[in-house]
């Protein structure tokens, strides 16, 4: 049995109701888009009593299945004014599965805005909501090592905290999570979701599971016979065995930018001199010789391990390994090529608790007006610090990318929907640029991650300058990215899915083995495609058009160095991507 | 004088197995005027061909039997690129051979 927990923040009181039958299929994205469907008003004030914040485990989460321990969160986005639904590694999920709860929605906002408050899920079943006015202002590590001290020695819990920028309502502040040493370096950074937290007075979400089993699943043998056979795809393919636990994300570094795509000085290049010093190889080596961490679970069942520490000069923690679009947004788009300098500003959003694509996109933006340099990097660092302190400057830049861009004249801003485009420029790989324009979430790189071609027959490998099946391929890449956030995996499963037919036969034989209900390739891709048209048909409401659906200007008409290319996949294509939504709500009776 | 040589960069495990040669990150390789397959290029350096799974070639992928000429700008891409831009930038294809990467007057 599955429950809602819900949290009036208006009256403070914690009520506990079982998932609707409807709904019993859903966990992670699918069921927050549906509650933020259902609940929320689609014109309702991001930041006004009538948003929800829903936090939501994956189907999978707190089961023995590998890599299935994501967190969803979601609400009406302040950053782009539509459905948001934003992504976390960390223990928070297992830990709220274990406790018996699919979704706990913060709704409400509390009488006084100057109040703080915590709320604490013991793993004995019983919910608080408690007064935290001390912790007002506290950056996230702080705010983590206060709340240590508030629990019991040998207790195991994971955090959920919002930083000073989500406190002062600012479009880019996210919410970070606790990973498995208790740093709160896992983030639901994307659309300002830390800014909702905030205007709900929310600090901090403590949730204990100490002593908690697993999630049971209905039928245990066959469970752990699909366990083993996508662990161990898991753990010897190339990608997700070798090259992820080696390097990191950030191994895409180089790539990109040999690629051409690599977005230098606010997407006005497509390559940088400097990648040498900001690439995932570069990276590892300075954590190795630093003593670092190199290989670790984001969270307890990860068994790809693709989490790193990177330490100071000093062999001191300074951040979780920047993944590639936080070192890109720091770095490249930036203009700078020094690994210390953006582990400096990943750990300063980190604290602040801002998006670090958002912030850098920011940067990139802030630098080509001509305010700072292009290269600055102690000047980015005091931008942050600004956002940090709230000052009149940094509440500018707290808004995001568009916000700095209009308030200081810049004429080229990579926003879609109002939110920063992450690390791949859309000219030189097209694809990319098709999910960035249509994707429910605004640019978002990871909305169409995942498996493609002999999975889906969505058209394969496709020219990454050419437009022909770029649609199709975005659109199947956007189905199964949300199938595999409605289960709580991590996008990276993708990669032994895709090769090793016996993996992805695998996932529909957990999800059937746990839920007890028979299961699919079809029936995990209508998971997917009843997700965006939740999402889509939200924002159809909250106003968003095709015109929506569109890249910057300057993407189509400045072409992009050493290529020449600009983007070119026609209007019509892009209104494709979503041809599947009608027919979808007709089936679900939301049409 | 005709260039004779191209230019070589190793990435992810191939850039570790270039620093234990203590190999600079930039290479510069003779090749005959004619050309030389990526294949054949990786052959001759002694490199795990098996785990390579595709080439850039003037900052376009490129499959592995793609002749390169001198001038050309190179790189060796292994097995192990996470994310969608497998597909995007048509590594997947190259790693298995497929025609969607024409060849250049090669087999």
């Amino acid at each position: 049995m599955r429950d809602i927990v819900r949290l009036d923040m208006a009256t403070g009181q914690v009520t506990r109701e079982p998932l609707p039958e409807k709904w019993a299929r859903y966990g992670g994205r699918a069921l927050t888009s549906a509650i933020v469907f259902s609940e929320v008003p689609a014109d309702t004030d991001p930041l006004g009593p009538g948003n929800k914040l829903v936090f939501a485990p994956g189907l999978l989460a707190g089961t023995p299945a590998p890599n299935g321990g994501r967190l969803s969160v979601g609400a009406k986005s302040p950053l782009t004014g539509g459905i948001k639904e934003s992504n976390s590694g960390g223990q928070a999920a297992n830990a709220l599965a274990k406790l018996g709860i699919a979704a706990l929605i913060v709704e409400g906002k509390p009488a006084d805005p100057g109040a703080r408050w915590a709320l604490v899920l013991e793993a004995d079943g019983s919910i608080r909501l408690e007064r935290a006015d001390e912790w007002a202002g506290l950056e996230n590590y702080a705010l983590a090592d206060a709340v240590k001290a508030t629990r019991p020695a040998d207790d195991r819990y994971a955090t959920i905290t919002n930083g000073p920028a989500g406190e002062m309502l600012m479009k880019s502040a996210g919410i970070a999570v606790s990973d498995p040493h208790g740093y709160p370096n896992r983030f639901a950074g994307r659309g300002g979701l830390g800014a909702v937290m905030g205007s709900k007075g929310l600090k901090a979400i403590i949730v204990s599971d100490k002593g908690l089993k697993m999630v049971e699943s209905a039928d245990k043998q066959a469970m752990m016979a699909a366990v083993r056979t996508f662990a161990n795809a898991l753990t010897t393919h190339a990608v997700s065995g070798t090259a992820l636990p080696t390097y990191g994300t950030n191994v895409l570094a180089n790539i990109i930018n040999e690629a051409g795509g690599y977005p230098t000085r606010n997407f006005s290049e497509g390559r940088f001199e400097g990648v040498e010093g900001i690439s995932g190889e570069t990276m590892r080596e300075i954590t190795v010789q630093r003593g670092g961490n190199v290989k670790h679970g984001c969270h307890t069942g990860c068994v790809i391990q693709c989490s790193r520490y990177y330490m100071d000069k000093d062999g001191h923690y300074k951040t979780k390994g920047p993944e590639y679009e936080s070192v890109w947004s720091l770095g490249a788009d930036c203009g700078i090529g020094d690994m210390d300098a953006v582990a400096e500003l990943d750990r300063k959003c980190g604290e602040v608790g801002i998006d670090t694509i958002e912030a850098g996109v920011m940067l990139g933006v802030y630098m080509d007006s001509g305010e700072i340099a292009f290269g600055d990097a102690r000047a980015a660092l005091d931008a942050l610090d600004q956002i940090g302190r709230g000052t009149e400057l940094g509440r500018i830049l707290g808004d995001g990318a568009e916000a700095t861009g209009i308030a200081f004249g810049v004429k080229n801003i990579p926003v879609v929907k109002h939110q920063g485009l992450p690390a791949y420029d859309p000219r030189p790989i097209q694809g990319i640029g098709v999910t960035y324009a249509t994707s429910t979430m605004g640019a978002d790189h990871t909305a169409g991650y995942t498996i493609t071609s002999n999975v889906l027959a969505v058209g394969g490998t496709v020219d990454p300058f050419g437009t022909e099946g770029q649609a199709a391929l975005s659109q199947g890449l956007q189905i199964a990215t949300a199938m595999l956030d409605t289960l709580g995996f991590c996008i990276f499963v993708a990669f032994p899915v895709l090769d090793i037919p016996e993996a992805f036969g695998a996932i529909p034989e957990m999800v059937a083995a746990h839920t007890g209900q028979a299961s699919d390739v079809d029936a995990l891709m209508d998971l997917g495609k009843e997700t965006l048209t939740y999402e889509r048909l939200f924002n159809e409401r909250a106003g968003f058009t095709p015109a929506d659906d569109r890249l910057p200007k300057f993407f189509y008409e400045e072409p992009l160095s050493p290529h020449g290319a600009v983007f070119s996949v026609s209007d019509a294509d892009l209104d494709s991507v979503h041809a599947f939504v009608p027919e979808t709500a007709q089936r679900l009776g939301i049409a | 004088m005709a260039e004779s040589t191209i230019t070589l960069r190793l990435f992810g495990a191939l850039h570790a197995l270039r620093r234990e040669r203590g190999l600079p990150t930039v290479l510069k390789v003779d090749v005959p005027e004619s050309g030389i397959t990526g294949i054949e290029l990786a052959e001759s350096l002694e490199l795990p061909v098996e785990q390579i799974e595709g080439l850039f070639c003037n900052h376009t992928v490129r499959p592995l039997r793609w002749m390169l000429r001198p001038g050309d700008h190179v790189a060796f891409v292994p097995l192990g690129t996470p994310g969608p831009h497998r597909f995007f930038l048509g590594l997947y294809g190259a790693g298995r051979g497929s025609d969607v990467n024409s060849t250049n007057g090669t087999s």
